[in-house]
């Protein structure tokens, strides 16, 4: 069924489409995946698996000889700016996405990398100014032979895996109000998931179903409002075991403030096939001025357990009650089994950019850990865990680092980590191998000095001035960990000179892969963490690592490009059009040059 | 011709004192290269020639002791690096042979004042500041990434006084 769509549709138009996907057919995708995720050759999916361990099962590139890795083969995206995510492959077939304006391209792996079809989406630079954080995005989900794609504008886009034919899209919000796509979207049965960004400009967050046969919105259930705009049911969903009750997000706010409230999905999504639920955080709380926003601001910097037919929510747990530092709740959620107290639990173990890390029972939403991965974080001391305290689950906040407590206008200083957290949305792995998981970290701390803001759509609605430092003590802005989660334990950690903005990567071979902003594509021990290989792409590293075999062959490979062409840094201050004679005709002829920007480096063993 | 604005602007009284290196200030073949270093090459054959053979055996083996803390201080970077540097360069300065000369020079400079680590914080600062987004970029602000840049425009200043 799945193959004559996929042909279907490769000849076609949008109304074969709509004609030849019964249910059964658009059935046969998720369960699809299921299986396809399986098969460690291929990478179905952006987030590796269902369950966001980024871990593989390949073991031909093991510790004895990832010391030996080559390049195998570069691919030049010719986009400049950070380059988020990683590419798919299905089959013999890579899918590469790159930042704004994300184009997507269709890569033959038995030519090396020749291009099938290439995908680019016209869309108003205008959406580029809206977006918060670099024009990022994070990568196209697969299913039912089509590759989906959230756009900058918020156009949901359904192409056809074979041809890179436009078989429908969709508009999800509004980029007018600040509303942008920078997330990859999720493939479930007959859906796909997708949520938005724009907590800075005052965008309320939602996660949305869409039917994969013809982008119509099946659901969508927002994270601030009404019980019926967040498709909870006061009674049966709970949050630390108990029913949250009527007008749970309202009673949390002044006014209608919750309509400007952020709580934005940005992050990544994972799936528990068993227990049929779609997991995800939610952002931070619009504006970044604590005093401006009274209350709990529900549900922002919340996990959500939902039901990925209907939406409803099983189970919501907020991290970070009337959030004052920007800890969004959006990290990816890493579902695993393991034995705590002597049975298998369910777990998922979230590291929040607050600097706690997270491990709960994905099917109860009970709260079994949360414990600080870096010692450096101060704002609060503990998560009180004590089940019959009023403040169960809530961190204790220190007075010190709380800039509500410091108030308006005044600067609260040293408040570790900084708005970026102790984590950003750079995944982190995990390996059954060893129990342990591989955590890319910043190690930065914050002055943060809240001031009043007024809403207007479409502009900033910030509201915090911010300068950033790395932890005191050390000049490392970052660390590579390995940590327990049954413990709330660091096993062991790698000091990096900068934040780690690369995701990592997990193998059977009993090696991790991260990437670094210098633009060094390192592989370590996942026992130790032991150096065991690094190679120098050419630009920053900001993409996640991912492994395939083709051929009977494994291959690891890494999108770089953050500020483009290495070289550029110090081109940069070279072209300043202000530096005099010569210049400016050298900054559009580096421009030239410097356009070769995003690369995809492919790496392999050498033919023994 | 200009480099680095930053460091046209910072006087040369700021520029740190380059290691002294023997023959000449090339980076990887000190022995043979050729250039415009204090000690060039043809110096120091001239030298050796005027030498009985006695002492020349000498001087070699003082000269091949040497040779591994020399290739530590002369911080070797890779070709790669050399190489996009003076792309860079000449895609600023012109496609001429003079530029690339200069251009050149001006790596071989850095690199003889500067460890390959050094130069690779200070570009990924730079490369940062250009291209991280929003408050993301903003640790790459704080005084810690000044001193990695300061640290590179000091070596710029000096290969635009040797170079350019």
């Amino acid at each position: 069924m799945k193959q004559s769509l996929s042909r279907t549709l490769a000849a076609g138009t949008i109304l074969s489409s709509l004609l030849f996907t019964g249910s059964a057919g658009a059935q046969s995708a998720g369960d699809d995946l299921l299986k396809m995720e399986k098969n460690a050759a291929n990478v179905v999916m952006p987030t590796n698996s269902y369950n966001n361990q980024r871990y593989s099962g390949l073991d031909q590139i093991n510790t004895r000889n990832v010391g030996k890795l080559q390049v195998a083969w570069t691919f030049s995206t010719g986009v400049l700016r950070g380059h988020e995510g990683g590419p798919l492959v299905v089959g013999d077939t890579m899918y590469v996405h790159t930042p704004f304006p994300n184009s997507v391209f269709a890569l033959d792996l038995n030519h090396e990398g020749r291009i099938l079809w290439k995908y680019e989406p016209k869309q108003d630079p205008n959406v580029i100014p809206v977006m918060c954080c670099d024009t990022v995005n994070r990568g196209v989900a697969y299913g039912d032979g089509k590759i989906f794609l959230h756009q900058a504008d918020t156009t949901l886009v359904a192409l056809d895996a074979k041809t890179g034919a436009v078989v429908w899209s969709v508009k999800t919000d509004d980029p007018g109000k600040g509303a942008t796509g920078t997330e990859a979207p999720m493939v479930i049965k007959d859906k796909v998931y997708v949520g938005v960004s724009g907590g800075e400009f005052g965008v309320r967050g939602w996660l949305a179903a869409y039917a994969i046969a013809d982008g119509k919105e099946v659901w969508r259930a927002y994270s601030e409002g009404t019980d019926k705009d967040l498709l909870v049911d006061p009674q049966k969903t709970t949050a630390l075991g108990k029913p949250i009750g009527a007008d749970s997000s309202l009673k949390t706010w002044e006014g209608d403030q919750w309509k400007i409230g952020g709580g934005d999905t940005w992050g990544w999504y994972s799936y528990d096939p068993q227990l049929n639920l779609i997991y995800y955080g939610s952002g931070n709380p619009s504006t970044w001025n604590p005093k401006q926003r009274p209350g709990d601001n529900k549900w922002s910097m919340t996990i959500f357990a939902r039901n990925p037919d209907t939406g409803e929510a099983k189970w919501v747990y907020q991290m970070t009650p009337h959030d004052e530092w920007d800890y969004d709740g959006v990290n990816e959620m890493i579902l695993a089994d393991q034995e705590m107290g002597g049975r298998m639990r369910q777990l998922l173990v979230h590291f929040d950019r607050n600097g706690f890390s997270y491990t709960l029972d994905r099917a109860t939403g009970e709260l079994l850990v949360a414990a600080k991965y870096d010692p450096a974080v101060n704002w609060a001391t503990k998560v009180d865990m004590d089940k019959s305290s009023p403040n169960y689950g809530r961190p204790e906040v220190v007075a010190k680092y709380s800039t509500e407590h410091t108030g308006e206008d005044a600067n609260t200083q040293g408040v570790c980590p900084a708005a970026l957290g102790t984590k950003d949305e750079q995944p982190a792995a995990f390996s059954p191998e060893t129990g342990l998981f591989y955590v890319p970290t910043n190690h930065v701390c914050m002055d943060y000095e809240p001031f009043r803001v007024s809403y207007t759509a479409g502009q900033p609605y910030v509201g915090a001035t911010l300068s950033m430092f790395p932890a005191p003590g050390g000049n490392n802005m970052g660390n590579f960990i390995a940590w327990n989660a049954r413990t709330g334990k660091i096993e062991w950690s790698d000091p990096e000179q900068f934040s780690v903005w690369s995701g990592a990567l997990a193998t059977k071979g009993g090696v991790v892969f991260y990437g670094t902003l210098e633009g060094y594509l390192k592989a370590v021990d996942a026992k130790t963490g032991k150096e065991l290989y690094k190679f120098k792409t050419p630009s920053g590293i900001i993409g996640n690592v991912m492994t395939y075999e083709h051929g009977g062959k494994q291959y690891v490979a890494v999108l770089s490009g953050v500020g483009g062409w290495a070289g550029i840094g110090l081109a940069a201050g070279l072209t300043d059009p202000h530096a005099g004679l010569g210049a400016v005709g050298g900054y559009a002829a580096l421009n030239n040059y410097t356009s070769l920007g995003g690369t995809l480096t492919v790496f392999a063993l050498p033919p023994s | 011709m200009r480099l680095q604005t930053p460091a046209n602007r910072s006087s040369p009284s700021h520029v740190r004192t380059a290691p002294i290196s023997v023959f000449c200030d090339c980076a990887g073949a000190p022995l043979f290269c050729q250039g415009t270093g204090r000690l060039p090459a043809d110096l120091f054959w001239r030298i050796m020639k005027m030498t009985p053979i006695f002492l020349r055996l000498a001087i070699w083996i003082a000269v091949l002791g040497a040779w591994p803390a020399f290739a530590e201080d002369q911080n070797d970077y890779p070709t790669a690096v050399r190489a996009e540097y003076v792309f860079a360069c000449m895609a600023s300065n012109g496609q001429t042979q003079d530029a690339l000369r200069r251009c050149a020079c001006s790596i071989d400079t850095i690199a003889s004042l500067l460890p390959i680590e050094s130069y690779q914080k200070a570009e990924t600062v730079l490369r940062m500041r250009r291209s991280a987004g929003g408050y993301l970029g903003e640790v790459f602000r704080s005084s810690l990434s000044n001193t990695m840049v300061r640290d590179l425009q000091e070596a710029e200043a000096e290969a635009e006084i040797r170079c350019f």
